[in-house]
């Protein structure tokens, strides 16, 4: 890809007490990619992307947009750009998908107006939900609503762990989809699966990801036929 | 904006008044403490019930809202006896800062771990300041604090009104801001924000919340209006004793707010009623009977009613319920 890259993460260490969870992490995330970072369990995968949110303390350079944000707390990363839509969904399950997709925009003080419309016209079925209760949606449309509600705070990049647990094949494909779209309409993806050939076929380039370091990277489509990424992790 | 609350507080007013003509001084004691509790039980389920921050040291608040507001009225007036309910609201207000300055102390380190710190740090807390009471002199120490200046009786026009009137009257005041304050907040954005950190700290981080942030705010209104709370118990009863003031007061106050229902402020008014009422309502049946039932009926009337409504009497079944449903 060209250009300056929009996300630049640099020697990133993530440590759980005596634990190393990721071990000098370095990868970049260009304007108008989707990256995936793909790998087997206790990779390291999700922890990179919640220290990049900040929401697990980390060592090493963040560099967003020429930024270095690896100081700043949770909700000052938010406000630069940097928006995760977190593992299991995490919609907050008493309100209402309305209230959940304003929660999302809690960091904007310009009318949400556009961003409702256009959420809405990605997900039609929130259209229907909006005024019901977020815990009894099936788990296809919490996906779509956690999305929503990340896309709510107008990230610079979007970051999305493992938007497929838990959904139906049929499902999965529909969210991909839907990914692809909001990627042809200008927002940056960086996405966390363990469902890694749906994950290469979808994105530009990718990091292969093994205990906390990157084994492999490449583009998405080269990937899918290398034979060992193959054996590894799409099941021969 | 203004109009509810001032509507509110004068049909209260009415009702007080329908009290000082109807009941005598014990139910009107009682009445008076029912109001207390309604505006501790209110202030807590802005944080546990709201914000889903458990805390086991509302006594402590309370305790230091009392004494505080006490030693104000001892050496201090603003206004002369015959309008010294104006100084109990003032004294009132700043026990309640003082309180909430507290709430901020004890919030802020320990606000910003996850899961249950605050309850141990607030167990903590509250048998903390019970203990220095009960060391300080100069506020009574164990032989309690006492002649604490308090409401007084009125005279207009031949027609004697009890200190009850100017008491229910100051406390009415109190309620109605903690019940509109609570109220406002919690069904504006920032209330939205609170409950989404009771629901997912770690998604309400991702969406940009500074989550310790709102806790604190939360824990520090809900210690000033504990602290206003302790300020009414203090003028009403003039006496203060550390021991009303121990883990039993805290309990009682979380046993109102899930009997109530998590996030509910009607459930934590009813609540409030039924708790203070209760074991006095039971009081004739250990004169009859001969044996003190109180207790165990009254431990037995919650038991049963938590069976038969989990959520509390107001719950809507938010949280854990329906989650665990649906998911």
């Amino acid at each position: 890809m060209s250009g300056q890259p929009l996300l630049l993460i640099e020697d990133l260490v993530v440590n759980y007490g005596a634990i190393n969870a990721v071990k000098g992490l370095s990868i970049e995330v260009c304007k108008g990619e989707i990256v995936s970072l793909v790998g087997g369990n206790g990779a390291g995968k999700s922890s990179t992307l919640r220290a990049i949110s900040g929401i697990v303390a980390s060592k090493g350079n963040i560099i967003l947009d020429g930024r270095n944000v690896a100081k700043l707390e949770p909700h000052h990363r938010v406000q630069a750009g940097l928006v995760q839509s977190p593992e299991g969904r995490g919609i907050f399950a008493s309100m209402t998908v309305y209230e959940n997709l304003l929660v999302g925009a809690h960091t904007r003080k310009d009318s949400l107006e556009d961003s409702l419309k256009w959420c809405y016209e990605l997900f039609p079925i929130l259209v229907e939900r909006t005024k019901q209760v977020a815990g009894t949606l099936s788990g296809g449309e919490q996906q779509m609503l956690a999305i929503s509600r990340a896309l709510m705070a107008r990230p610079k990049i979007l970051m999305l762990d493992e938007p497929s647990l838990g959904l139906a094949p049929k499902i999965v494909l529909q969210i991909f989809e839907i990914i692809k779209r909001l990627n042809t309409e200008g927002v940056t993806i960086l996405l966390v699966e363990q469902n890694a050939r749906m994950a290469l076929k979808f994105s530009h380039r990718a990091y292969v990801m093994e205990t906390g370091v990157k084994v492999i990277e490449g583009r998405g489509q080269e990937l899918l036929a290398d034979e060992k990424v193959k054996a590894s992790y799409l099941g021969g | 904006m203004i109009k509810r609350p001032l509507l509110t507080f004068l049909a209260l007013l009415v009702v007080g008044l329908a009290f000082e003509f109807s009941v005598n001084a014990y139910i009107q004691l009682t009445i008076i403490y029912v109001c207390v509790n309604m505006i501790l039980a209110m202030s807590l389920n802005l944080v546990s019930g709201y914000t889903g921050q458990f805390s086991l040291g509302h006594a402590g608040f309370m305790a230091i809202g009392a004494y505080v507001s006490a030693f104000l009225a001892f050496h201090f007036t603003i206004f002369p006896e015959s309008l010294n309910f104006l100084n109990f609201i003032i004294f009132g207000l700043i026990a309640g800062m003082v309180s909430g300055f507290a709430g901020w102390l004890v919030g802020t380190p320990s606000l910003r771990l996850k899961g249950d710190y605050l309850a141990i740090v607030t167990l903590g807390f509250g048998e903390i300041i019970r203990v220095v009471l009960l060391n300080l002199e100069t506020v009574g120490g164990a032989r309690g604090y006492y002649g604490i200046p308090g409401f007084v009786n009125y005279t207009f026009a031949g027609i004697t009104l009890s200190r009850f009137v100017s008491g229910f009257g100051v406390s009415a005041f109190w309620l109605v801001i903690t019940f509109f304050l609570i109220y406002r907040l919690v069904y504006s954005s920032h209330g939205r924000v609170l409950i989404s950190v009771k629901e997912d700290e770690v998604a309400s981080e991702a969406m940009g919340i500074n989550v310790t942030r709102m806790k604190v705010w939360a824990f520090v209104i809900s210690s000033f209006l504990a602290g206003i709370a302790g300020s009414l118990f203090a003028h009403y009863t003039n006496y203060l004793n550390p021991s009303t003031f121990s883990f039993n007061q805290s309990v009682n106050v979380v046993i109102m707010v899930v009997l109530g229902g998590m996030g509910s402020l009607t459930g934590s008014i009813v609540a409030a009623i039924i708790v203070t009422l209760l074991p006095e309502l039971l009081r004739p049946l250990q004169e009859i009977t001969g044996v003190d039932l109180r207790m165990v009926i009254y431990s037995f009337s919650l038991i049963l009613l938590m069976i038969l409504k989990p959520n509390g009497l107001f719950g809507q079944g938010l949280g854990h319920g329906k989650k665990s449903k649906a998911a």
